[in-house]
């Protein structure tokens, strides 16, 4: 295993000690594994959490500032965040006026997060939690609230980031993160698989010519196996599934990200976009805005996700709303 | 005991990490090896006369704050609630291993919400309570084997098991003939504990 770190079971602290270091006017740390934003607490203002496992760079914590998270709690890689983890970073930022836990649906992020909230609740402060749930593959939409949450951790956070930066209640802030929730669908292929530190294997082997359709971003095995093909049909199976999965009507407006999982180059993330908007052509819809890069990573994986987000006025409003972090920028 | 509980987590961590690659992410035995360095750390700093229901709960509350994932709180739990009920308790003999096994499969299956066959650490621990209640009489270094050798034929038995719970969980039929790392890791716990009386 070839990596630039130091001792593997030092990884997770050290990148927080060298991204603190690295943006000083706007982050901070907080308590032994948490990073605030550097103009958090705010009084008045919901504040908003944003977590889990480290390894998906530059989320979490890359996306706090205004507009977007006031602290972010942040576990080992790929694990989540223990609950006083989740603690420290909630006392931080607690305005006052309640805080809300954004984060993706995983049987151990709840644990913790939950414990958390009720340690919160013990000191007075007010916690919502949505949990994101926008991978398609994971689960069946009968059983939608299963699903686990990708990229779309990104449009959910933007949206309550939003809300909460202009003032919303606790109740407002949460039912615009569930909204943009309820209204984001993704799936992802791996062309790669990648390596934990501490375990300094490939978490699964692929073929030279195979690819994984419907990962996790832990490297989870997806759904299936199958032979590379050209970009234009693996993009094909992404969009339809996602199409499919009845919430995408003629004339929609959608915003839609392109992610890199952390190996592949913008230019094979473009030749993706291309024929996402293709297909959204012929299908009638309209893209308002593209995100296209390195959102949601997962170590070195090769491979991408698309995301669409469907619009409404209100989300519209949010996905407009500036943004200032140090690994997301929006002006208008 | 619970030092050499911690070595054998460490010297196994590779092999739990294979076993949670094949279904899962592949960090079970890194997570596992977390949380019990944290464990070891905390025992160590206990100084003055240490209890029994105190080097449980100890062990618990330094697992829940350090390993993070869904072991974290649940293996956690399982060591606190062992030490709650422990309460008092001055020695720790056959009657009290039986107790902690049923102790921690309460726990586990209260916050964990697995039933039998989901393919979880529940699949291990079951068979250990029965095979213990089923040697009453016994050594407590006996009742370990006992609980021990029924849990790792339990983990053996998830591989025919379809995944029903955690992040293995969305895999269906994918997950057959895999065995699950968490019943691993209770399987190796109740040897390690095993191995550690045996020495005394």
């Amino acid at each position: 295993m070839k990596k630039l770190i130091n001792d593997p079971f030092e990884v997770t602290i050290q990148e927080i000690e060298g991204f603190v270091a690295a943006f000083p006017r706007e982050v901070r740390r907080v308590g032994t594994q948490s990073v605030a934003r550097s103009s958090a607490p705010k009084a008045g203002k919901v504040g908003v959490i944003f977590g889990g496992g480290s390894g998906h760079e530059p989320l979490f914590m890359g996306y706090l500032g205004p507009g977007m998270a006031d602290a972010c709690p942040v576990g080992n890689i790929f694990t989540s965040p223990a609950p006083g983890v989740v603690l420290e970073a909630t006392l931080a930022v607690s305005g006052g006026a309640g805080v809300i836990y954004l984060y993706g649906n995983y049987a151990g992020d709840v644990m913790n997060f939950d414990m958390a909230a009720e340690m919160a609740a013990e000191e007075g402060i007010h916690v919502e939690t949505v949990l994101i749930t926008d991978d398609v593959a994971s689960a069946p939409l009968e059983q939608k609230s299963r699903r686990r949450g990708i990229a779309g951790d990104f449009f959910v956070l933007k949206a309550a980031g939003a809300c909460a930066e202009a003032n919303g209640s606790l109740e407002q802030v949460r039912a615009a993160a569930a909204k943009a929730n309820d209204n984001t669908r993704s799936m992802g292929v791996a062309l790669s698989s990648c390596i934990i530190p501490a375990s300094g294997r490939p978490i699964f082997e692929l073929g030279a010519d195979e690819i994984e359709i419907g990962l996790g971003i832990h490297g989870e095995p997806g759904e299936r196996r199958q032979k590379l093909a050209p970009a234009d049909d693996i993009t094909d199976q992404l969009v339809d599934r996602i199409l499919e999965d009845s919430l995408f009507r003629t004339g929609d407006e959608v915003a839609v990200l392109v992610n890199g999982l952390g190996a592949t180059p913008l230019a094979e993330l473009f030749i993706v976009f291309r024929r996402v908007a293709a297909r959204l052509s012929q299908a009638g819809m309209h893209i308002h805005r593209s995100y296209v890069g390195e959102y949601s990573t997962s170590l070195e994986m090769a491979g991408c996700s698309v995301t669409l987000l469907r619009l409404d006025d209100e989300l519209r409003r949010w996905i407009n709303w500036p943004a200032s972090t140090p690994y997301f920028t929006q002006t208008n | 005991m619970f030092s050499h509980v911690a070595a054998r987590v460490e010297a196994e961590r590779d092999r739990l990490n294979t076993l949670d690659g094949a279904i899962g992410d592949g960090d079970h035995g890194v997570t596992m090896t977390i949380g019990f360095r944290a464990v070891q750390k905390s025992i160590a700093s206990l100084d003055g006369t240490v209890t029994i229901d105190q080097i449980f709960r100890t062990s618990g509350r330094a697992f829940l704050l350090s390993a993070g994932g869904a072991v974290g709180p649940l293996l956690g739990a399982m060591f606190t609630d062992t030490g709650k009920a422990f309460t008092d308790r001055v020695t720790f003999g056959a009657e009290e291993v039986v107790w902690m096994l049923e102790i921690m499969e309460q726990s586990l299956m209260q916050r964990g919400k697995a039933q039998l066959g989901n393919k979880t650490m529940l699949d291990a621990l079951h068979p250990a309570v029965t095979a213990a209640r089923a040697a009453e009489g016994e050594e407590m270094a006996e009742i370990l084997r006992i609980a021990a050798e029924a849990a790792e034929a339990g983990a053996r038995a998830t591989s025919g098991m379809i995944s029903r719970l955690g992040r293995s969980s969305r895999l269906g039929e994918r997950t057959r003939g895999h065995e699950d790392a968490g019943a691993n890791s209770i399987a190796l716990i109740l040897r390690a504990m095993q191995e550690a009386v045996a020495r005394l």
